[in-house]
């Protein structure tokens, strides 16, 4: 087990080096350098101002040491400071890291908890009515684009009903609340979100449960638990399931990729003060400092999810670890 | 103690159903053993499940029953049904590697059977089970997984778990098939000396005749999903009766006989969707007349021995 | 399953290809008169904040997104199957190397790289084909892969090494065949994925550029009308998820013909 992790582990700077080198190339690529995109929109910058600036950030040296700059900034935990406003880069990521992760845990776990027994179910019964019932629904969540569903569910849910608020994190007069209408009022601006989140993100995990516990349930060692006298329950959720849940583990680790990456476009959508909408506002406005800090640390959330799974996927079977 | 009385069984599949078993009638006393060989696709391991009533959801019983101690197992309530099996009847199969779960200890395995047949869990009771199948060091055994073990080990295992429940019938379904023939040699001793010590009645089925012969009390030929010979496995051997036995039994390499060519059965066993008609034999056998092709012979009776073929007629 | 999902495609197809020369009204016209007025006998879906017939402009954009689709996925199967031929056949050093770059790119979440790189591009139908194309292809080259290291010990290959046949010849001829019923369902699925991200780009102005209609620009127009308009947001999200319905049922259909481990 123990040289398992260690495994993983001895993994993780190649990762991490290829990662900042990826978010460090993309932004070299961007034509026309950073300095140019600053100054081009302020008429007044006489060349020697242009000078100054490129002193400033260094980008007169040569890319290989600009990287090592970078590279020996981000060790300390320094990312920089952000062009726009010239806040520290970490500081502007602590600040919308926890609703990020906030959203994303709570979905994940709805996720969990709708498509794991889903999953079960509709194998147990397969080509049931239930069966197809659920497939349908979960296509539909699979194929129905989510930020058009948002948008829907805006219109319905927010605007016509004014059930839920439609944007933001917490109302205007949240701080002044007592703790018991804080965390409704927190509850109430995430619903919106985290559903649709989980529903297009149920699709996937449900199928390959169901999938899964298809192809297990047809393994001898089933019929040999049925030829012991066990009950069909203990069957299914002792025997098939431990088994069926060994490749599902996996797949946590492939979505989350998807569910961190993909949270910006929700949080654009529901004006939610997360991470995501930071990165993105900042590669709209070309603040390279912020966007490279939000990538590597949105890659970096996906290593440690990716290390948790394989931590997971060694603790589920046992075939791996001994 | 189990009788199967006049079984007939086919799985549906969608081009055409095919007869996995017809017409079989054997019987087993307690604390004695029977042996059923046949060729693949003869319908011997169906005939075990269905003693368990262990059939895929395809399978479909046209006609028959099977008596355990007076009762029939296609009666038995759910619960029945759980109690029977693992209890009463226990049962080894083929493969030992996928037979088990992957990722549970074995310990936990054979555990199980002991939860839900004799009150509950007792790690020292394994350890004694283990015992009793010769694994050495069952401490280690108990907390190890499957695939940490070898294919004999394995076995017993199994072996271990199916006898936890304290059968009175044990069934083996080709339980050496899968192993190297030097292990296949000590399960099987094992198997003879497990049997005579609790005194349990055991169905063993095989394909692999020379097995049998000096190990079971009784026989039971099977082709094509029926019965053709039955009888105390001694006068088999001295005197088999119907021409698909004397096949296999010609065909068996002896040491003591000095041949250049080994006599075989010529063609091959028919595919159970598309029997021929009449004796589903007939084509092969070197002694076929005129019934043969149009009417299937139905077992019948000489005393302890049964055959199934028209050479032999009710004794006068 | 399949066929329901073929039956849409089709459609979709006949859409794209004939619907806008069949097409009364002309996505492009502008009537200010008549902006924003809801479906009607004379406009079907309505007319969107210029005037111009939202119908017309569905099915005008039903031609991008479709091509933008095809393409996509279709850069993304040959890159996938390619890289992961190539690594599955190879083994050992250029295995390793591919499973570490692919790690280190499957960290990367998907959506954000596109945006970090169309948003220093210019934006148009080719790059974002480019780019969707380029950051899908790591799922299937993980599965082509696998694939191809298990295939490769089989006999038949053996076989054909031994009668020293080219790789190329031996990937393209004798392995690749084998692989053909995963890579069609990942395919078919890689359409609709193409699709969803290409909507989801526009729908953020980094896609496919007015006055071009695009069903993500379309729903990214009507979110401002979106209290007093609602067809403008309604029906081309109702195209896209019709599309994307069908090629994943298309998909999943193919996945339950094609996938002899799932039959009874």
């Amino acid at each position: 087990m123990f040289r398992y992790l260690l495994r993983r582990l001895a993994v993780l700077p190649v990762l991490l080096l290829g990662i900042t080198a990826m978010t460090f190339g993309v932004m070299r690529l961007a034509p026309g350098g950073p300095v140019d995109q600053l100054t081009d929109l302020n008429v007044k910058a006489s060349p020697e101002i242009r000078e100054r600036l490129i002193k400033l950030y260094g980008f007169d040296k040569p890319w290989y040491q600009q990287y090592g700059r970078w590279l020996s900034r981000l060790v300390r935990g320094d990312l920089g400071r952000s062009f726009k406003d010239d806040r520290p880069v970490m500081e502007k990521i602590k600040e919308r890291l926890p609703a990020t992760l906030l959203l994303n845990a709570l979905s994940l776990f709805l996720i969990f908890i709708v498509a794991i027994p889903l999953g079960v179910l509709s194998a147990v019964k397969q080509n049931s009515f239930f069966d197809r019932l659920t497939t349908g629904l979960v296509f539909v969540g699979y194929s129905v684009p989510a930020f058009w569903l948002s948008l829907l569910l805006m219109i319905v849910f927010g605007l016509k009903w004014g059930w839920f608020p439609i944007s933001g994190l917490h109302a205007i007069n949240h701080d002044e609340m007592s703790w018991g209408t804080q965390a409704v009022d927190t509850a109430r601006h995430l619903i919106l979100p985290v559903f649709v989140s989980a529903f297009t993100g149920l699709a996937g995990l449900s199928r390959y449960v169901r999938n899964g516990v298809l192809e297990v349930i047809r393994q001898d060692y089933i019929r040999t638990a049925r030829a012991k006298g066990l009950s069909e329950s203990r069957v299914i959720f002792k025997h098939a399931l431990r088994n069926a849940l060994i490749p599902v583990v996996t797949l946590l680790g492939l979505t989350l990729p998807d569910l961190i990456g993909g949270g910006f476009l929700f949080e654009t959508i529901f004006a939610y003060p997360g991470m995501g909408r930071l990165g993105f506002e900042a590669v709209m406005a070309r603040d390279y400092p912020v966007v490279m800090g939000v990538g590597t640390m949105a890659a970096l959330l996906t290593m440690v999810g990716n290390l948790g799974a394989d931590f997971l996927y060694a603790v589920v079977d046992p075939r791996v670890r001994l | 103690m189990l009788k199967i009385e006049n079984l007939s069984l086919h799985y549906k599949r969608d081009n055409a159903p095919v007869l996995a078993l017809r017409d079989v009638s054997l019987s087993l006393e307690a604390g004695t053993s029977l042996g059923v060989v046949g060729e693949s696709g003869s319908g011997k391991s169906t005939l075990a499940l269905a003693v368990l009533n262990l059939l895929p959801e395809n399978a479909h019983r046209t006609d028959g029953r099977i008596l355990f101690e007076g009762k029939n197992v296609f009666d038995f309530s759910p619960r029945d049904l759980r109690r029977w099996r693992g209890g009463d009847v226990g049962i080894v199969f083929q493969d030992p590697f996928s037979s088990l779960n992957p990722v549970l200890t074995v310990g936990d395995q054979v555990d199980e059977v002991l939860a839900v047949h004799r009150g509950g869990r007792n790690r020292s009771t394994v350890l004694a089970l283990f015992d009793e199948v010769k694994l050495s060091n069952p401490q280690r055994i108990y907390g190890a997984y499957p695939h940490q073990l070898s294919g004999g080990q394995r076995q017993r295992v199994v072996l271990a778990m199916a006898l936890a429940g304290q059968p009175k019938l044990l069934i083996a379904d080709e339980p050496t098939t899968a192993l190297d023939v030097t292990v296949q040699r000590d399960i099987l001793e094992l198997l003879d000396g497990l049997r005579r010590s609790r005194g349990m009645a055991l169905l063993f089925v095989t394909h692999n005749l020379g097995l049998l012969l000096d190990r079971t009390d009784r026989l039971a030929v099977m082709y094509a999903g029926s019965v053709v010979e039955m009888g105390p496995t001694v006068d088999l051997l001295t005197d088999p009766r119907h021409p698909y036995t004397q096949g296999l039994l010609s065909s068996l390499p002896r040491l003591t006989e000095r041949r250049s060519r080994l006599s075989v059965l010529a063609g091959a066993p028919p595919d159970p969707s598309h029997l021929p008609g009449g004796c589903a034999f007939h084509p092969r056998c070197p002694k076929i007349f005129d019934p043969c092709s149009t009417k299937d012979p139905r077992g019948r009776f000489f005393g302890e021995r049964s055959v199934a073929c028209h050479l032999y007629r009710e004794a006068p | 399953m399949a066929l329901l999902g073929a039956g849409v495609i089709g459609g979709l197809i006949l859409t794209a290809t004939v619907g806008p020369v069949l097409m009364k009204q002309n996505p492009f016209e502008q009537n200010l008169l008549e902006r924003l007025s809801p479906p009607s006998s004379v406009h079907w879906m309505g007319t969107d904040d210029l005037g111009r017939d939202v119908l017309a402009r569905v099915v005008q954009g039903s031609r991008v997104s479709l091509t933008v689709g095809l393409l996509a996925a279709g850069l993304s199967v040959f890159l996938g199957t390619g890289i992961g031929l190539f690594a599955g056949f190879r083994g050992r050093g250029w295995d390793a190397v591919t499973m570490r770059v692919l790690d280190v790119l499957l960290c990367f979440p998907t959506i954000f790289l596109i945006l970090m790189v169309i948003a220093f591009l210019e934006p148009s139908v080719l790059t974002v084909m480019l780019v969707i194309g380029l950051t899908s292809w790591m799922g299937l080259a993980r599965l082509v892969r696998g694939e191809t290291l298990v295939l490769k010990e089989r006999d038949f290959i053996w076989a054909a090494r031994g009668l020293g046949l080219s790789e190329t010849r031996i990937l393209l001829v004798h392995l690749l065949p084998h692989l053909l019923s995963p890579v069609m369902v990942a395919a078919t699925l890689g359409v609709g994925g193409a699709v969803l991200t290409e909507s989801a780009l526009s729908f953020l102005g980094l896609g496919v550029q007015p006055p071009n209609p695009s069903w993500g620009s379309l729903l990214s127009a009507g979110k401002d009308y979106i209290h007093m308009a609602w067809w403008l947001t309604v029906f081309p999200g109702l195209a896209l998820f019709a599309t994307v319905l069908g090629f994943n049922l298309l998909g999943e259909g193919f996945r339950d013909v094609l996938d002899p481990r799932m039959e009874r």
